[in-house]
């Protein structure tokens, strides 16, 4: 009997993304590069974050004609961004056939208060999570894999460095708990009391966990590796630095090799320009991208 | 000691099923990592990218001459592609390991891909559920390669010497029958 679109199937292709590097791409060309350089997958926006960030504007889905081409360039796995709460934005994106679909904080949410209810969807979705809590919810709502929500578009690490801890620190609290502590735990964190009971359990998330938002060097990969992440995504990083091409080759190095100093020093060497950063505290609380989604 | 090629992909849960097995295994990144192994699983993930990662770690030619030391390899999804010596859709490189031909992405993109059960008859295994993720398809095989398995028609796993190559996942289902049969037949366990 064959069975399609269960979490088994999707959370089959975040494992096959372990320990790789997935590019934000805005354009064919970028694509190409991005494969080129070893990434494990790409994804297609319209804008990158630092753009975004910085021309202001509602940020929207990609038209499909920029995904199918970028589709059509690549043979490895093509995601793309949807808004908060944009059900129907995702359902294009499952026609067109794209491998995971980005439930993203980067683009303007088109829903304040609800998160797309994934289970309707056969293609698989990656949502961000500061918390635990946060991460639960939407793997209640049928997430296969969580990524930190970071701080995209500022080639800051901080926030992301912080989410991942948060995740981690939390699992490792629930796992120390007792059976009948565990419904307090999941009323404080508003998280599925089913799925905190699973994390108490097997001392980790159910789906693979990701890091996202502000990876800028090699050795912010390798940092949010060694802090847990089983792979990175890398938004303006890449193509907001001096030479993408071998930025991004040594940013796919150092997710192999996250735990090698030797060769992160290596592939750090002559990178050129990295991208201009932002301190978080110079960002308007109505900025922070970090706050979209619940 | 069992080696599992750990540049990328699904090098997780294979080593995990082998800790179930309570069998020694390492991660292989560099080639110092290939001494001593008694037998080596090249995961799936994707191949364009572990052919990069390979060139970078200068881990291809010491790889391919593994391949020619007789030690038991299994490949399972990219695995498989970087097995055989033929490689569509489109071509690339490989290993050079298994005379046979084989095509990526062969069912379409991951909408298309699927949890189904498989028999493997010469393993004495009956309908173990096994993931198809933007799986490939062995397109044609030469003489001495033999047919291990088969999903409606298609052909799945293909066995030449101490070479298995399986188009689809089986460390993705939650048993370890698959690795248990694969170290059973080589002796490896």
């Amino acid at each position: 009997m064959k069975k399609t679109g269960t979490l088994e199937v999707k959370t089959g292709l975040a494992e096959m993304l372990k320990g790789g590097v997935i590019m934000d791409v805005v354009t064919p060309d970028q694509a190409k590069i991005a494969e080129d350089a070893g990434a494990v997958a790409v994804m297609a926006l319209e804008r990158v974050p630092a753009d975004i960030r910085k021309h202001g504007g509602v940020a929207r889905m990609s038209p499909p004609e920029l995904i199918y081409a970028i589709k059509e360039t690549v043979s490895i796995p093509v995601m793309a961004k949807v808004r908060i709460g944009h059900f129907v934005e995702a359902q294009l994106l499952e026609s067109i056939g794209i491998d995971f679909i980005d439930e993203s904080e980067v683009l303007t949410p088109a829903d304040e208060d609800h998160h797309i209810w994934k289970h309707d969807f056969k293609t698989p979705f990656v949502c961000g999570a500061k918390n635990l809590g946060e991460a639960l919810r939407r793997i209640a709502e049928g997430a296969a894999l969580i990524r930190t929500k970071g701080e995209p578009g500022t080639g800051n690490i901080v926030e992301a460095v912080r989410h991942m801890r948060h995740v981690n620190r939390e699992i490792r609290r629930l796992h120390g708990l007792r059976t009948d502590e565990l419904m307090t735990a999941a009323k404080e964190m508003a998280a599925p009391f089913e799925l905190v009971r699973w994390v108490s359990e097997n001392n980790c998330l159910p789906v693979p966990n990701f890091a996202a938002g502000g990876i800028a060097t090699p050795a912010d990969a390798a940092l949010m590796m060694q802090l847990g992440a089983e792979s990175v995504f890398v938004g303006s990083g890449i193509f907001k630095s001096g030479d993408a091409a071998k930025r991004a080759y040594a940013i796919v190095q150092a997710a192999t090799h996250y735990d090698d100093a030797e060769i992160l020093v290596k592939v750090s060497r002559d990178l050129g320009e990295p991208m201009v950063g932002i301190d978080i505290h110079e960002i308007p609380a109505s900025e922070i991208m970090a706050d979209r989604g619940w | 000691m069992i080696g599992v090629l750990a540049l990328q992909g699904g090098f997780d849960r294979h080593a995990k099923a082998l800790k179930q097995l309570g069998v020694d295994h390492r991660l292989v990144k560099l080639p110092r990592h290939l001494n001593g192994l008694t037998g080596l699983i090249i995961p799936g993930g994707e191949s364009t990218t572990m052919l990069k990662l390979m060139d970078a770690s200068e881990l291809f030619e010491p790889l391919t001459e593994f391949c020619q030391t007789g030690v038991p390899v299994l490949g399972t999804c990219a695995g498989s592609i970087l097995l055989c010596q033929k490689v569509t859709h489109p071509d690339q490189r490989s290993l050079n390991a298994i005379p046979a031909t084989i095509e990526r992405n062969a069912y379409g993109s991951q909408r298309e891909s699927f949890c189904a059960d498989v028999d493997i008859p010469a393993w004495d295994l009956r309908q173990m559920p096994v993931f198809f993720i933007r799986a490939p398809r062995f397109l044609a095989t030469d003489e001495g390669v033999d047919a291990l398995c088969h999903y409606q028609g298609d052909l799945a796993g293909i066995q030449y010497r101490q070479f298995v190559a399986v188009s689809f996942h089986p460390e993705l289902a939650n048993h370890t029958h698959f690795h248990r049969a694969w170290m059973q037949r080589y002796n490896l366990s």
